[in-house]
């Protein structure tokens, strides 16, 4: 070996590194932060969205906890696909188990075979590692919300035991400016928006929520038109109505139950939700 | 204090010296004392002289360069080989994981066992006549080149970042919440080298130059496949390589 010889080699490693960074064989550690394919997600499926430009009347599916479930995510998009009714798809949360990256790109993957536009909240097994920031670059933020006919929808992190109570969880400055915007539209517009649905990971109660906040987070939900909820966290199919007073919770099972949320909205406004097996 | 470095100062020239007389005699052989100094010495010095030999035997004889791998962007390691035909090799190393999207960059420190079961040589050393009396050193150390065409490994990762956990923090109450450790990955890999045994006019720092590959795959990735007929082989396997530095 000549003196410099070792310095070539590492620069032919480095080389050969950039041939075959286009490889998908090359990977730095199951929790780096780089990431190939779409991204940004949660932004171009909201443009999607309102490009459909969607009347009063609609169709969205709710499916969640597809962690380590691609078989059954591919069936359900399949089987949602085929229905050629749903005009758009939720995902309450853990779209993966451990948070580590590949698991993100093949539940991405596995989603992107909707034809309609899907949006997605970030469930608690989705925080490991560092699960949550691979989650806010591939799809997006954690608390956002949209209109679609009369209805607003409001995606919120609700999962405040894995932030530690560090950070606002839920985050009601949010749903506080969401309620004064929807109290300025209805103001210049009566009806515009008529009911609100609340899309979350974990509900009031479950190990997840912030406990402290359930009787406030009940208080802030009545700052919105006839809300209603949808969750996942749970495993299990749920009609529950925390605060009897009209509100409820509707909790989907994990994929592997193999059911999914149809929910209908109709002209009038008002809306089915029903458990499709598929 | 100065008898014990006048036994290592004798150490060190015997071996000097078995170095320059033979040079076909692995290092860590002639790093012995011969038997006729030893058995000048009494059971004092002999214990201290053993101490030595003990010590010395723990220093690194390889070092690793290697790209990617699941176990960093480049990591650098050092390590040691042992058994019959040193087949085995246990590894240290220290790799960087970017930034990226992620919050910041990491350190991550692999513990690897290497097995390498085969070698086979590929052309002649020129120096070693077949006719010399090196016959202690393997045939296939003997030639130009060595084929090693499978290295089984069995390798932990650790990540130095505070967003990862070995046992579940408290707030967990039960501690069985997510049954898993984030900070330790478990990997299995399988990989071939090709090395070059340096001819000795030309030896300077290496003994031999290893180029290798290696395709792994981590516990949690292999739990997520064997289920789903949709994550295939070519989802969870990683690909590494990188050069072993032997130097004695």
């Amino acid at each position: 070996m000549k003196p410099g010889s070792f310095a070539r080699y590492l620069l032919g490693m480095v080389a050969a590194v950039g041939l075959l960074t286009g490889c998908d064989l090359i990977k730095f550690h199951p929790y780096e932060g780089r990431v190939k394919g779409a991204h940004h997600l949660t932004e171009k499926n909201l443009q999607k969205l309102s490009q459909a430009n969607l009347g009063s009347s609609f169709k969205f599916a709710f499916i969640s906890d597809t962690q380590r479930w691609y078989d059954e995510t591919n069936e359900a998009v399949a089987a949602i696909n085929k229905r050629g009714d749903v005009d758009f798809v939720l995902h309450g949360g853990d779209l993966t188990d451990f948070g580590v990256k590949d698991e993100f790109i093949w539940m991405r993957d596995c989603l992107l075979g909707f034809r309609m536009p899907w949006l997605t909240v970030i469930g608690n097994h989705d925080f490991l590692g560092t699960g949550e920031h691979i989650y806010r670059y591939i799809f997006g933020d954690y608390n956002y919300a949209f209109t679609v006919g009369h209805y607003r929808f409001l995606i919120l992190n609700t999962v405040a035991l894995e932030l530690d109570y560090s950070t606002p969880v839920p985050d009601f400055e949010f749903m506080q400016k969401q309620a004064e915007y929807i109290d300025s539209l209805n103001t210049q517009n009566p009806d515009s928006i008529i009911r609100t649905v609340f899309v979350m990971h974990s509900r009031p109660g479950d190990e997840q929520f912030n406990n402290n906040v359930v009787y406030p987070f009940g208080l802030y939900l009545n700052l919105f038109p006839s809300p209603f909820c949808l969750n996942g966290h749970n495993h299990r199919l749920e009609t529950i109505e925390p605060y009897n007073d009209g509100i409820y919770f509707y909790g989907i099972g994990e994929i592997k139950d193999r059911k999914y949320f149809l929910i209908t909205v109709n002209q009038d406004s008002s809306y089915e939700i029903e458990a499709i097996d598929f | 204090m100065k008898l014990r470095l006048l036994i290592f100062s004798i150490c060190c020239w015997f071996a000097v010296a078995g170095l320059k007389a033979q040079d076909a005699t692995p290092v860590a052989s002639m790093l012995k004392a011969p038997t006729s100094m030893r058995d000048s010495l009494d059971y004092y010095h002999k214990r201290v002289l053993r101490t030595y030999e003990r010590w010395i035997s723990l220093i690194p004889n390889i070092g690793t360069v290697q790209v990617a791998g699941n176990i960093g962007v480049l990591s650098v390691g050092a390590g040691w080989d042992y058994g019959k035909n040193d087949r085995w090799e246990t590894h240290a190393q220290f790799g960087l994981v970017p930034k990226d999207h992620n919050e910041r960059a990491a350190f991550t420190f692999t513990l690897r066992e290497n097995l390498v079961p085969w070698s086979f040589g590929l052309g002649h050393r020129r120096w070693a006549a077949p006719q010399s009396a090196d016959t202690h050193i393997a045939w296939n150390r003997r030639a130009a080149f060595s084929f090693e065409p499978a290295v089984f490994s069995f390798f932990a990762n650790t990540i130095f970042n505070d967003e990862f956990w070995v046992k579940e923090p408290e707030k967990y109450n039960s501690g069985n919440y997510y049954r898993f450790s984030s900070k330790v990955r478990l990997h299995l890999g399988f990989g071939s080298r090709i090395s070059l045994n340096i001819p000795k006019e030309k030896r300077r720092r290496y003994d031999r130059v290893s180029f290798y590959y290696e395709l792994s795959s981590y516990d949690l990735a292999i739990i997520s496949a064997v289920p789903n007929k949709d994550i295939t082989l070519g989802d969870i396997l990683c690909l590494g390589f990188g050069i072993q530095y032997k130097f004695f």
